[in-house]
């Protein structure tokens, strides 16, 4: 297949999924707050902080000076066309890849998109997203579900498929470990007895961020527990939402790529993910849990973004 | 954003009520409600549908036309606006000795062109005997001296030629105009079949109408038959412009249905004298493009070096028969206006044969007498720019304006070579949907002639209509619309 | 007269670069007045070559680099044996204005304004001064015109671009070789005379050589003859004709595309020398060799953050 219909393809589901991330995290930040006001006193801004570091965004200064942080935050990173990553700026990004592909793409591959582009764009719609912004978070949501099914659905799993998959699912590891990256040290930060109703509720927001609140529940049950939480979001074998399962499905999708390919050999990419996927499946949480968890997500995160870039070489995409 | 005709009116009993007819030759009817034989199956259909159903429907062919993005781009405008090309569902027929005729025409016309451009591009023979002025071609915009002495595969220039016709108050075809260089168009012939089919199915019945369906194969064998010697299945691509050009749907429509790569200049590069598209296994070879962009953008190393459009050192390759370009570079001066008078003395010289379909009478600025009698007649003729295409740059004398007439005076004393005159003809009239019943409007035929192992014309074409009462002018971007157009076999 | 030349172009790139394509002339003709006996092309990166033929009759070669480079290099060597011409312009005896009815239909080529030689407000009282006299004789006002542009501009380097216009010309009153060749057509073809632009070599037997371009004018009898406005001078066996062109735009020694964000630097080196003997076919052998590496596809220099991996390169 073309480079260029590849790469459109794999940015087109990279930020859709980013997209769809950002709403997600948006939202559980949003309930947190309502949360939070039942446990009385405690560090208020501290999601909203996390958040932010979190998607490494920072809002600039000039926006702060008419608002509240928390409302200038939620509108840098829904609306604002400056902001590269704003899910605005995201969906708008995905469409415009599609457009470029038309042909290659489903006709409802295209009109989906499409729809949501223009529903986001609704002035009416996003003046109510600024007074209750769930609205808007859950379109967001739905839409790239809806996409995401229609692909799977709809479309041959053809070559093009896989680098949709290879898309959403490195997007997706690389921001589950980054969640866990800051998560992780704030929150083994709060071990006073005090601050256990809070912990507890700031590590529910962290699996509901990862769409894993209810499937973490119904294994473990009680009291959340940081290490469980780790464990499940980096090596639950048969969550979607764990890393683990992510880098499995992008090396499924590297595998099929490759299949017809007269290259012999493990590829650049499929090394790396094979690598990445050793560690999570053989080294046990207990091992990765004896060094300081910071330094093995940072490897992995490196490791994510590696991979998305010799990927990019391999396919001479861009 | 998207526009849309909408039908506000009031009730008619009958979708013929009150049908008028001009001075100009009307497609359906010879007298007052006196149909012609090769319309009266369709007559007596349109007779049985209420102008209510037929609204309701038509709403339908607009609304698959927009799901489908059946669009163009206007251009001119600050930004190219997404518009439908309104498909009027009434269509025009045109029975099996007319169309006899047009296909002989045609075939004879694109033969002679493509050993026009043979020799113009070699022996200039043509030149040598003065039956065409030198000059005309030397300074014409679109030869390209560049390109001199060349070899083409199979020695064929055009490979896809959309010819205008059009009819006189006789109901003569006259020959309007060629396009040779990247016509556009065939898509809606293709596309106006399958709405009209989907949508007014009892129209079909009682008729024997000739299939188009073939088309993309077609186009598909004559683009393999200019495939490099050797290359026994050969990778065929079509090259556009983009999702920016006015005729992108057609680009991707058309690759679709011939099951080829749709690329853009960025997705192809030159190597060892060798054209390869970038794909996820490395670079693949081609061995054919056709392509949708015209000559000045193709190679920024030949021609045009600011364009982004094109593949550097294409023409290179192409030059060295390594790939196949269609149509072929330098097309252009064969549907120069400039050139389109003398193409009956093409004919002649080449063939030995009188041209079968006439040309419209046209005056030239550069002959003393014509230019005068184009001075004085203006508010009587059309006068055109050679350069333009797509009704830009054109004027219509009894439609102007004395402050137009002359600014175009002006201009054609100032630059006679690129101008030419020609009486103000009445186009033929055709029933057409308007404000809730049928209306004339005027029309004209472009059929799509395909060069490959033979010259063949696939039985059908792109019927452009005119909506606005008495306009004259059928262009996509001027507010035409297109019929479907039948063919009827024997 | 046999004479070898050696022209060197060497492209340098601040950063690599990557599908370098180009284009060529630099190959001399062969005609009545010089035959080219030998010619070899090197390029470094190492590359095959391909030759043609352009529409107006000059060779061309042409080739490409797909992988990184920082440096592109060309070596255009030659053997020319230049002959004698016997004949000077005034043997021409055409009066004005000229009878181009003998002439090939290419003449109508070079009768227009084009390109750089484009229609300038400072050009009008330049053509009244140089107005040829009915009935006169067409050589003189050829040489004429000649004689005026050099001695009324003054050569210099620097003043004017590769693509100025004549334009810049008229309003420096200075500049070089190619103004002076554009100026000059621009004048013959204003009164009606076809006129021509030709790029080669002077040799100049106890002075650095260098490429050089004069004008060729159709005149009956003699068909195209060369004219030199900068030199006074026959064009004689020190002159190599390489291409003719409408202009300078048709024969610029060298064109070409590469895809890559880095400055381009050109130095060019051109060396021309009498030899006694036509050389052994081994001649191409001991051209000095080009070396230039390939720049090794060294992965790019890691980015200070992984953000810059998750955004789509335009």
């Amino acid at each position: 297949m073309l480079s260029r219909v590849a790469d459109a393809l794999f940015w087109m589901s990279r930020y859709l999924e980013r997209a769809e991330q950002t709403a997600r995290l948006l939202d559980v930040c949003f309930h947190l707050e309502l949360d939070l006001h039942g446990v009385g006193a405690g560090p208020h801004e501290l999601h909203w902080t996390s958040l932010a570091a979190t998607l490494r965004q920072r809002v600039p200064s000039a926006h702060l000076e008419s608002s509240t942080p928390q409302a200038a935050l939620s509108e840098w990173l829904m609306f604002r066309a400056d902001n590269a990553d704003s899910i605005l700026s995201c969906v708008s990004r995905a469409r415009g890849n599609a457009r470029n592909i038309r042909s290659a793409l489903h006709p409802a591959q295209w009109r989906e998109l499409n729809k949501l582009y223009w529903q986001l764009n609704d002035a009416e719609f996003r003046e109510r997203a600024r007074e209750s912004p769930h609205d808007f978070l859950h379109a967001v949501e739905c839409g790239s579900c809806l996409f995401q099914g229609i692909c799977d659905s709809l479309c041959n799993h053809d070559e093009g498929w896989q680098f949709l998959q290879l898309g959403r699912f490195l997007e997706r590891a690389a921001t589950t470990l980054r969640i866990l990256d800051i998560q992780y040290h704030l929150l083994t930060d709060l071990s006073s007895p005090l601050d256990l109703p809070l912990a507890n509720l700031e590590w529910a927001a962290v699996l509901r961020g990862c769409q894993s609140y209810d499937a973490y529940q119904r294994l473990h049950g009680g009291r959340i527990e940081p290490e469980g939480v780790v464990g499940f979001l980096l090596a639950r074998a048969d969550s979607p939402r764990s890393v683990r399962f992510c880098l499995e499905a992008a090396e499924r999708a590297l595998k099929s790529i490759e299949e017809n390919s007269t290259r012999r050999g493990l590829s650049h990419p499929e090394r790396i993910l094979g690598l990445m996927r050793a560690d999570l499946e053989y080294r046990g949480l207990d091992e990765i849990l004896t060094a300081p968890l910071h330094v093995f997500l940072t490897l992995m995160q490196d490791r994510c973004a590696e991979v998305s870039r010799v990927v990019q070489e391999r396919y001479s995409l861009r | 954003m998207l526009e849309f005709i909408t039908d506000r009116l009031p009730p008619y009993a009958d979708l013929f009520s009150g049908y008028t007819l001009g001075s100009a030759y009307d497609e359906m009817f010879e007298a007052k409600d006196r149909p012609r034989p090769h319309y009266r199956a369709l007559y007596r259909r349109l007779q049985l549908l209420s102008p209510d159903e037929f609204r309701r429907r038509k709403a339908m062919t607009d609304l698959s036309m927009l799901q489908n993005g059946v669009g163009f781009t206007v251009y001119r405008q600050e930004e190219g606006i997404e518009r439908i090309w309104p498909m009027d569902p009434v269509p025009r027929i045109i029975p099996d000795g007319e169309w006899r005729q047009i296909e002989r025409g045609l075939i004879q016309r694109l033969l002679a062109l493509n050993l026009f451009l043979k020799d113009i591009y070699h022996d200039q023979l043509i030149l040598r005997d003065r039956v065409v002025d030198p000059r005309l071609i030397y300074e014409g915009a679109f030869f390209r001296r560049e390109f001199m002495g060349a070899t083409v595969p199979r020695d064929i220039y055009i490979h896809v030629c959309g010819t205008d016709l059009i009819r006189d108050v006789d109901g003569r075809y006259l020959v309007l105009e060629d396009n040779a260089r990247t016509p556009s168009g065939v898509s809606y012939m293709l596309h106006n079949r399958q709405v009209l089919k989907r949508v007014f199915p009892q129209l079909f019945e009682q008729c024997d109408v000739r299939g188009t369906d073939d088309y993309p194969a077609a186009l598909l064998a004559v683009l393999k038959y200019i495939a490099p010697p050797g290359r026994l299945d050969p990778t065929v691509v079509l090259l556009s412009p983009g999702i920016y050009n006015s005729a992108y749907f057609e680009h991707t429509f058309l690759a679709q249905r011939m099951g080829i790569e749709l690329v853009e200049g960025r997705d192809l590069v030159v190597d060892g004298n060798r054209v390869h598209m970038r794909t996820t296994r490395g670079l693949e070879r081609v061995d054919v493009i056709y392509r949708r962009i015209d000559d000045d953008f193709l190679d920024p190393l030949t021609f045009r070096a600011d364009s982004a459009l094109g593949v550097p050192g294409l023409v290179n390759v192409y030059r060295a028969g390594q790939v196949a370009l269609a149509n072929s570079i330098g097309t252009g001066i064969a549907d120069d206006k400039g050139i389109y008078p003398f193409v009956p003395d093409i004919i002649r010289y080449y063939l030995k044969q009188d041209a079968i379909l006439p040309n419209v009478e046209t005056f030239r600025p550069l002959v003393a007498n014509h230019l005068s009698h184009i001075l004085h007649n203006l508010d009587k003729l059309v006068v055109k720019t050679v350069n333009e295409s797509g009704g830009y740059g054109m004027l219509i004398g009894p439609a102007s304006t004395a402050a137009q007439r002359e600014e175009f005076a002006a201009r054609v004393r100032a630059h006679p070579r690129d101008y030419i005159a020609q009486p103000t003809i009445p186009l033929s009239t055709h029933p057409t949907f308007v404000e809730g019943r049928l209306e004339g409007r005027h029309v004209d035929l472009r059929p799509f002639v395909l060069c490959g192992e033979k010259i063949t014309v696939v039985p059908g074409a792109l019927t452009r209509v005119a909506l606005p009462r008495g306009s004259l002018v059928v262009n996509s971007s001027q507010g035409g619309g297109s019929k479907d157009t039948w063919v009827l076999a024997e | 007269m046999i004479l070898e030349v050696q022209h060197e172009t060497r492209f340098s790139y601040s950063r690599p670069v990557t599908e370098t394509i180009a284009e060529v002339r630099m190959e001399p003709t062969s005609d009545a007045e010089q035959s080219c006996r030998s010619f070899a092309l090197q390029v470094s990166p190492r590359t095959e070559s391909f030759r043609y033929c352009d529409g107006l009759g000059n060779s061309v070669h042409h080739f490409n680099v797909l992988e990184s480079h920082d440096e592109i290099r060309i070596l255009a060597a030659s053997v020319i044996e230049t002959h004698p011409r016997p004949r000077a312009v005034d043997s021409c005896r055409a009066l004005y204005p000229l009878d181009l009815s003998g002439a090939g239909l290419e003449v109508l080529d070079y009768l227009k304004l084009r390109g750089p030689i484009s229609w300038s407000p400072r050009l009008p009282p330049l053509l009244e001064v140089l107005r040829p006299a009915e009935g006169s004789f067409v050589a003189a006002f050829v040489r004429n015109v000649a004689d005026y542009i050099r001695t009324h501009f003054e050569y210099a380097p620097d003043v004017t671009l590769a693509n100025s216009p004549i334009d810049d010309v008229l309003e420096q009153g200075k500049g070089v070789c190619q103004d002076f060749t554009h100026l000059m057509i621009a004048v013959l073809r204003y009164h009606g005379v076809p006129a021509r632009y030709v790029s080669g070599y002077l040799h100049r037997p106890h002075e650095h050589s260098q490429s050089h371009a004069w004008c060729e004018v159709w005149l009956p009898e003699l068909g195209w003859f060369g004219v030199d406005p900068t030199n006074d001078s026959p064009i004689d066996e020190h002159y190599v004709k390489v291409a003719v062109g409408r202009d300078f735009t048709d024969v610029s020694p060298n064109r070409g595309t590469y895809r890559g964000e880095a400055r381009e630097e050109i130095f060019v080196r051109v060396e021309t020398r009498t030899l006694t003997t036509l050389p052994s076919r081994s001649w191409q052998e001991q051209l000095p060799p080009l070396h230039v590496p390939l720049t090794a596809i060294v992965p790019r220099k890691r980015p200070s953050s992984n953000q810059q991996d998750e955004q789509q390169q335009q």
